[in-house]
């Protein structure tokens, strides 16, 4: 025993890292499988939204043409289907931080995350690869049952990976929001129930940034809705997806004056919530709340 | 390994009824935060493979210590090291030079997994290469004693079995600082005498460095090289078990003296090394220093007033009972 006594490790090599990362994954696959049930039910979820807004763009294609023009031939299922996959994405990036934050501390293991070689950040990091690269999954799952089932108009665009920049590039701009929602579970003691900095931006941009329907909408009815809508990156990012999806447009100038302008929320959001969140996990070290009890 | 100087950590103290406008203050920090202070100007240092005894009463400051230590607390003030780390600048050395032990119960656990699964992730996720964890879920749950209980559900287990898992968590990896809240509360005698051997001689062989806070003062003075006594955060006293018995307490003499007379029970009192002299329906308690070395004298005094001594017992003091003293004196205070 004692002659393993100098093998203390208090940083690890990337490849040790990756064998945390295998259990760490092991680990999320075993716990996901404990719900089955629910896994069978989201997918039944996922199914039924898609029949119903197929069902609905037959229905409204008419009036909403002149609205989303600007995006392919106009169709609305198509239109829909990116703005859920976009949602799905968005919605990780907003609630992703706040999560890991909360499941490690009511399950005890935040503390656990600490005292390991590999850290916050590293485990943090792993964590996120692992969502995104399985909403990914779903995402890809999602657009073939949409195309060969529903018959959405869907091909793969040449500027492809210009979609999946705009899509980190939102992710990286939501971030920030995402990141001072888990702060306010440390700073603020928000602890259980609804977090209201990311309610109010997934509300928000559930409604006005355009998942579902264009924010030009608003243009004749509610003026001020569309301008509040501009205050959401996913706005910006959703018209810049869409251009590129079902346009094939590459490096246009929307397309360029949308992205900077995500990279305008990166600058601000970002930092701003990586400092929040540094200042959240510090109070939470000063007043001893790293840990539920003891 | 340890070196703790002047250290002070203070709570914030939560209260309901305080104002929006109170808060905004605080927040802004025009007015001062009202705060507990757990740890008053603690200083002290550990060495390498000591095993070293936090006691005091609840609410003491022992776990608010240990979590400092653990580099899970920041304190207000004072510079403490651990593994020759600074807990502040080098925070996360620190929290991998520890193997932590929270008090009660207080298990991580993941629903429905089974323990041997559980000390696989724990093992490596402290830093272990695989193999290693899972050639080690076997010794360290045959250390514990729940080797039987592999394959059950951590949410099955009884409440001393998830302390004992805790532990076994802990001996999954080699760190050379122990942190141990109340390791054999809620333990059965058995079990609770096996970890403590398990301590005294298993860490001390890998030459690990224990901190150990505990009610338990019997296991304190058999287990701890020194122990500190804290209360209200304050540090009442810090040496040996014996050191701090002598120190604080006398040892007892029972005596039977036939014929018993005043001027006998005066002139015992007369002797240098006794504090007090209480008869006893027909006993007397002699309450003094060091009696077992020194009752020849009280026995020259009975030999030369001519009685007889027909009973002697001289009873060594606990640290229990110096616990218990120092309490009250504190409380009359
Ligand atoms: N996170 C916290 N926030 C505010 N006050 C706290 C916090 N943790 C502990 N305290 C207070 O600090 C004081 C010391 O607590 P601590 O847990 O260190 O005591 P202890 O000696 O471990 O007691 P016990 O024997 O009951 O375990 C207590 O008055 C407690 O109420
Ligand atoms: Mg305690």
């Amino acid at each position: 025993m004692s002659s393993k006594q100098d093998t203390i490790k208090h940083y690890l090599t990337f490849k040790e890292k990756l064998v945390v990362a295998y259990i760490c994954i092991e680990r999320k696959i075993l716990l996901s499988l404990r719900f089955k049930i629910s896994a069978l039910f989201s997918w039944i979820g996922m199914f039924v939204s898609l029949a119903t807004f197929f069902f609905l763009g037959k229905l409204i294609q008419p009036g909403v043409t002149v609205y989303i023009s600007q995006y392919g031939s106009g169709a609305y299922f198509p239109y829909v289907l990116l703005g859920m996959a976009f949602g799905t994405f968005s919605g990780l990036a907003l609630s992703l931080y706040l999560n890991v934050i909360s499941s490690t501390y009511w399950s005890n293991w935040l503390e656990m995350i600490f005292s390991s070689p590999i850290g916050f950040r590293t485990y943090m990091g792993i964590t996120m690869v692992w969502v995104y690269l399985t909403s990914a999954l779903t995402i890809i799952i999602y657009f073939l049952v949409g195309i060969f089932i529903f018959g959405a108009e869907l091909t793969l665009p040449s500027t492809w990976w210009l979609a999946i920049i705009v899509l980190a590039l939102a992710i990286l701009a939501i971030s920030g929001f995402g990141l001072i929602s888990a702060s306010m579970f440390l700073l603020a003691d928000v602890k259980g129930g609804v977090e209201p900095i990311s309610w109010a931006v997934a509300t928000g941009a559930g409604i006005l940034s355009g998942v579902v329907f264009p924010p030009e909408i608003f243009l004749d009815t509610a003026p001020s809705l569309y301008y509040i809508s501009r205050l959401l990156p996913h706005t910006y990012a959703l018209d810049a997806f869409r251009r590129i999806m079902l346009n094939d447009e590459g490096l246009s100038p929307i397309v360029t004056s949308e992205i900077l302008k995500l990279i305008a929320f990166i600058v601000v959001f970002l930092p701003l919530g990586t400092y929040m969140f540094k200042k959240g996990l510090e109070k939470a070290e000063r007043t001893g709340k790293l840990a539920r009890w003891g | 390994m340890i070196k703790i100087k002047n250290l002070v950590k203070k709570y914030p103290v939560v209260n309901p009824n305080k104002s929006l406008k109170q808060r905004v203050k605080e927040t802004l920090k025009l007015e001062k935060k009202s705060l507990l202070t757990a740890l008053d100007d603690v200083s002290f240092d550990v060495k390498k493979g000591e095993i070293f005894g936090v006691l005091g009463p609840n609410g003491a400051g022992k776990t608010t210590l240990l979590k400092v230590l653990a580099g899970f607390l920041l304190p207000e003030r004072g510079t403490v090291s651990v593994n020759g780390f600074d807990i502040i600048r080098e925070r996360h050395e620190v929290r991998t030079s520890c193997n932590f032990l929270r008090a009660g119960g207080w298990v991580i656990f993941d629903y429905k997994f089974k323990i041997s699964t559980m000390l696989k992730y724990w093992g490596v996720f402290l830093g272990l290469p695989l193999s290693e964890a899972e050639e080690r879920i076997n010794y360290t749950l045959e250390k514990v004693g729940l080797l039987d209980k592999k394959d059950d559900y951590v949410e099955n287990l009884s409440y001393g079995m998830r302390q004992k898992l805790n532990l076994a968590r802990c001996l999954m990896t080699h760190r050379p600082v122990y942190l141990m809240d109340e390791p054999t509360t809620n333990i059965d005698p058995y079990s609770a005498d096996f970890i403590r051997r398990f301590i005294q001689t298993e860490l001390r062989r890998e030459g690990a460095t224990t901190v150990l806070a505990t009610h338990n003062l019997w296991e304190a003075e058999q287990v701890c090289d020194r122990v500190a006594i804290l209360m209200g955060g304050k540090i009442l006293t810090i040496g040996t078990p014996d050191d701090i018995i002598r120190k604080y307490a006398l040892d007892t003499a029972v005596i039977q003296i036939k014929p018993i007379t005043d001027d006998i029970r005066k002139k015992i009192k007369a002797l240098g090394f006794v504090g007090n002299v209480v008869p006893e329906s027909d006993l007397v308690m002699v309450y003094g220093k060091d009696l077992p070395k020194n009752i020849h004298k009280i026995l020259e005094v009975c030999y030369e007033s001519k009685t007889k001594i027909t009973y002697l017992d001289i009873k060594k003091p606990s640290l229990n009972e110096v616990f218990i003293q120092l309490m009250r004196d504190k409380n009359e205070q």
